[in-house]
């Protein structure tokens, strides 16, 4: 039996050494790679398939954050239109405003009884009011809110992430 | 003997379960492939969809802020005519407009037409 199993691992070793083979030995590293190699091969493939995966895993996650990326700069493009908007409002605010001062320095405004310079300066008064009340966003209350959402959804993942730095250092 | 045969029935199993295995990763590297370039055209499409949206946004409301503050210009010429000439009615009547044209948000218009690009592309591009 021991013999049969030498003669078996000389075989493997391509025969005795005394006939010039690899003898036993090489007949052992021999049937080890027999066997140990497919199982690498096999290993190798798996971690290869998995890799696969991981890297789609990884692209989608690229995608979205490309996808973000891009939202985010049309919320930045809608906060430019937002800062025109406010600086037309402005404009129409200190346009009216400099002509209810002339109106009042002009006339005399402090002393007149003239009704028509009280009445004037009654009529741009009021609506300089009307214009300085009117809102800047809450006419698009959909955009509004939308914004309004994100912002804090940013918020809210900022501070998870915070708290798990906290976690990490503690 | 024993070894021998040990050896190459473990062989044989091996090479099928190799085989087997090579078959496997390549039809899952195949279908990951697909996903990838799935992800990607969608990907692409879902960004050209943001950008022409919001480039189209941009030119909308560019127009509508020239077209309004050159009104408002104009309203404001008209407002300086009739305080000098004393005329309360159109005083009253040019302001009653400038500010009709303030509350005019042009980034209503931008809104609505938002929600409609939403609409039209809701379901056709998803992640």
């Amino acid at each position: 039996m021991l013999a049969a199993t030498n003669a078996t691992l000389a075989w493997f070793g391509g025969g005795a050494l005394a006939a010039g083979g690899g003898g036993m030995a090489l007949g052992t590293a021999v049937l080890g790679g027999i066997v140990a190699g497919p199982l690498i091969a096999v290993t190798g493939l798996y971690m290869d398939s998995k890799a696969e995966e991981n890297l789609t895993k990884a692209r989608e996650y690229e995608s979205e954050v490309d996808v973000a990326v891009e939202k985010m700069e049309s919320s930045k493009s809608y906060l430019g239109s937002v800062d025109k908007r406010i600086a037309q409002l402005t404009r129409i605010i200190k346009a009216i405003d400099k002509r209810y001062i002339e109106i009042y320095n002009s006339r005399n405004i402090q002393n007149s009884c003239n009704m028509e310079s009280l009445t004037m300066f009654f009529i741009v008064g009021s609506l300089l009011k009307q214009t300085i009340d009117i809102p800047i966003l809450d006419e698009n209350k959909s955009l509004h809110k939308e914004f309004d959402s994100k912002v804090s959804m940013l918020k809210e993942n900022q501070d998870v992430k915070n708290l798990k730095l906290l976690e990490g250092i503690n | 003997m024993i070894l021998s045969a040990v050896g190459t029935k473990l062989t044989g199993k091996s090479i099928v379960d190799v085989l087997h295995t090579i078959a496997e990763n390549h039809k899952i590297t195949e279908e990951q492939q697909t996903r990838r370039h799935e992800i990607s055209a969608i990907k692409d499409a879902t960004i050209e969809a943001i950008k022409n949206e919001r480039e189209i946004i941009e030119k909308l409301l560019n127009k509508e802020f020239d077209l309004k503050n050159s009104k408002i210009d104009e309203l404001f010429v008209r407002l300086d005519q009739a305080i000098e000439s004393n005329n309360i009615e159109i005083v009253q009547s040019v302001l009653a407009t400038i500010v009709s044209l303030a509350k005019d948000n042009p980034l209503a218009k931008a809104v609505e037409f938002a929600s409609l690009a939403k609409q039209k592309n809701r379901g056709r591009i998803t992640l």
